[in-house]
């Protein structure tokens, strides 16, 4: 179970989240939607400890992350698969060692790292991507194998930055497939950040609506498409004109 | 005036206090890094290559024209002043001690500083060492330690190529343009040689390379704002680089002579 309980964030001056307070129900697919700059990204960083909150915190299995120590924090970690949204990808690596890296530091065998990578990259769609390197790959293709990469740690939770940002709307539904797919055969609980209104409504069990640092509203698909709210209302809006 | 001071205190404290905690953290975490040798270790020989055999065509390039340029003005020095031989001295000595070093380690620290600053701070930009850690690797065990044991390492090979190819070009042009006799010119090498001529220069580029690659990891991942940030991290690691190679020259001076 993730809790954001009271999480406040600023850069410089600007502040970024603001008493942020949202619980993660295990085993669904929460969407964190918002404008863009309203501290999604932010608030998922802090999940994994790649940020540490100017107050409150994030609470993941009954452990305050910010607490956690050295240890405490790469077990934490191992739990967590983590799309980025730039997908990431070490350039020095192929395909392969991008993501075997994460299950050698994890400890398995050279044949599991195998095993496993072939399986995340039929998962993808992408089975003969292994020997390439990412400068040879699509926008898109780098993504799946960012999630290619996460899902190889069959993880208890998956974190998704942005996943169809850049895509286009054939790769994006393409992606939204690979998402829900990735839950089902998974079985992990789904954090999504994004912006992107057909992505949430086609992935999203509940969406959380941040604005201005605070959740604004939390609902279903349905209850945030039928929102009176009028900041959602406009958020959808100028989203689906 | 009088408004203004204390605010500017205040920020002093707050960057010297900033300073120290990302000081003590590096310490912390290069601690745990060396001890992750299976991490860093299969890292280690192609970063040699990289920083360290990569580099020699520059290092070599300038010992070149240094020993050159070295017997054409201690010739010009010591015409009716002191005997001509004194060259291989000059030269021997000067490349030993100082500049075979000092120059290898500032041409140098433009290569591997600005390379492995650009390299890391890349990274940082575009989340890979973001990435490095939702993953469990250490960011220090797998980008930082080998980077800086490379560097260590690999200075005084290059160093050591470079005070050869200085002294044979010092050599080359003394026999060639000065009329001076290669025995004259090794007599006066021989003269005041010492083995600490040697040591000390390798002791110094050693240290030479450590903080040339420190200075590049360091500021590779702590680069913010896109390209923008990468370039003024490599700058930054460049300058520093070579400020650091010339205070600890001078450290080093005044502790080993």
């Amino acid at each position: 179970m993730i809790r954001f309980e009271g999480l406040a964030k600023r850069f410089g001056t600007k502040p970024v989240l603001a008493d942020l307070t949202l619980a993660i129900p295990e085993g669904q697919t929460t969407v964190l939607m918002g404008h863009s700059g309203s501290g999604k990204s932010v608030a998922l960083k802090h999940i994994v400890g790649l940020l540490e909150p100017d107050a409150g915190q994030v609470v993941v299995d009954e452990m305050v992350v910010h607490e956690l120590d050295y240890e405490g924090l790469k077990a934490l970690r191992r739990q967590i698969g983590y799309v980025f949204q730039s997908a990431a990808l070490f350039d020095s690596l192929t395909v392969g060692g991008n993501i075997g890296l994460g299950l050698w530091s994890r400890g398995f065998s050279s044949p599991e790292i195998a095993q496993r990578t072939a399986e995340s990259l039929r998962l993808v769609e992408l089975p003969e991507a292994a020997a390439r390197y990412p400068a040879e790959l699509s926008g898109g293709m780098r993504k799946r194998v960012g999630v290619a990469r996460a899902i190889a740690l069959r993880p208890r939770y998956i974190l998704y930055d942005e996943p169809t940002a850049g895509l286009d709307p054939v790769t994006t539904t393409a992606m939204d497939d690979l998402m829900l797919r990735a839950r089902r055969e998974s079985g992990a609980t789904s954090i999504v950040v994004t912006h992107d209104l057909r992505s949430a409504f086609a992935v999203a069990d509940r969406i959380a609506f941040l604005y201005q640092g605070r959740i604004r509203q939390i609902g279903t698909v349905d209850e945030i498409r039928h929102s009176d709210d009028p900041v959602v209302r406009e958020f959808i809006g100028e989203r689906n004109p | 005036m009088s408004v203004a001071a204390p605010a500017t205190r205040s920020g002093e404290r707050s960057r010297l206090h900033e300073f120290l905690v990302t000081g003590g953290r590096w310490v912390l975490d290069a601690r745990r890094a060396l001890a992750d040798g299976a991490t860093w270790r299969p890292q280690l020989f192609p970063q040699m290559r990289r920083l360290g055999v990569d580099s020699v065509p520059v290092a070599l390039f300038l010992a070149v024209f240094t020993g050159i340029v070295l017997a054409l003005l201690s010739s010009y020095m010591f015409t009716r002043a002191i005997p001509l031989y004194f060259v291989g001295t000059l030269v021997t000595k000067a490349v030993m001690l100082e500049l075979g070093p000092v120059l290898t380690g500032m041409a140098l620290a433009g290569r591997v500083g600005a390379n492995v600053a650009a390299e890391l701070g890349t990274m940082r930009v575009t989340e890979q060492v973001d990435a490095l850690e939702t993953l469990t690797v250490s960011p220090h065990a797998y980008l930082v330690t080998p980077r800086v044991i490379a560097a260590t390492l690999m200075f005084p090979v290059v160093t050591a190529m470079a005070m050869a190819v200085g002294v044979l070009a010092g050599w080359f042009t003394a026999v060639n343009i000065l009329d001076l006799s290669s025995a004259e010119f090794l007599r006066g090498a021989q003269q005041f040689f010492k083995f600490k001529d040697v040591w000390f220069g390798l002791v110094k580029s050693a240290s030479f390379g450590l903080v040339v690659a420190t200075m590049g990891c360091f500021q590779g991942l702590h680069a913010t704002g896109g390209a923008e940030g990468v370039g003024r991290a490599a700058t930054r690691a460049v300058v520093l680089g070579c400020q650091a190679i010339l205070v600890l020259d001078a450290f080093w001076a005044l502790v080993l002579l």
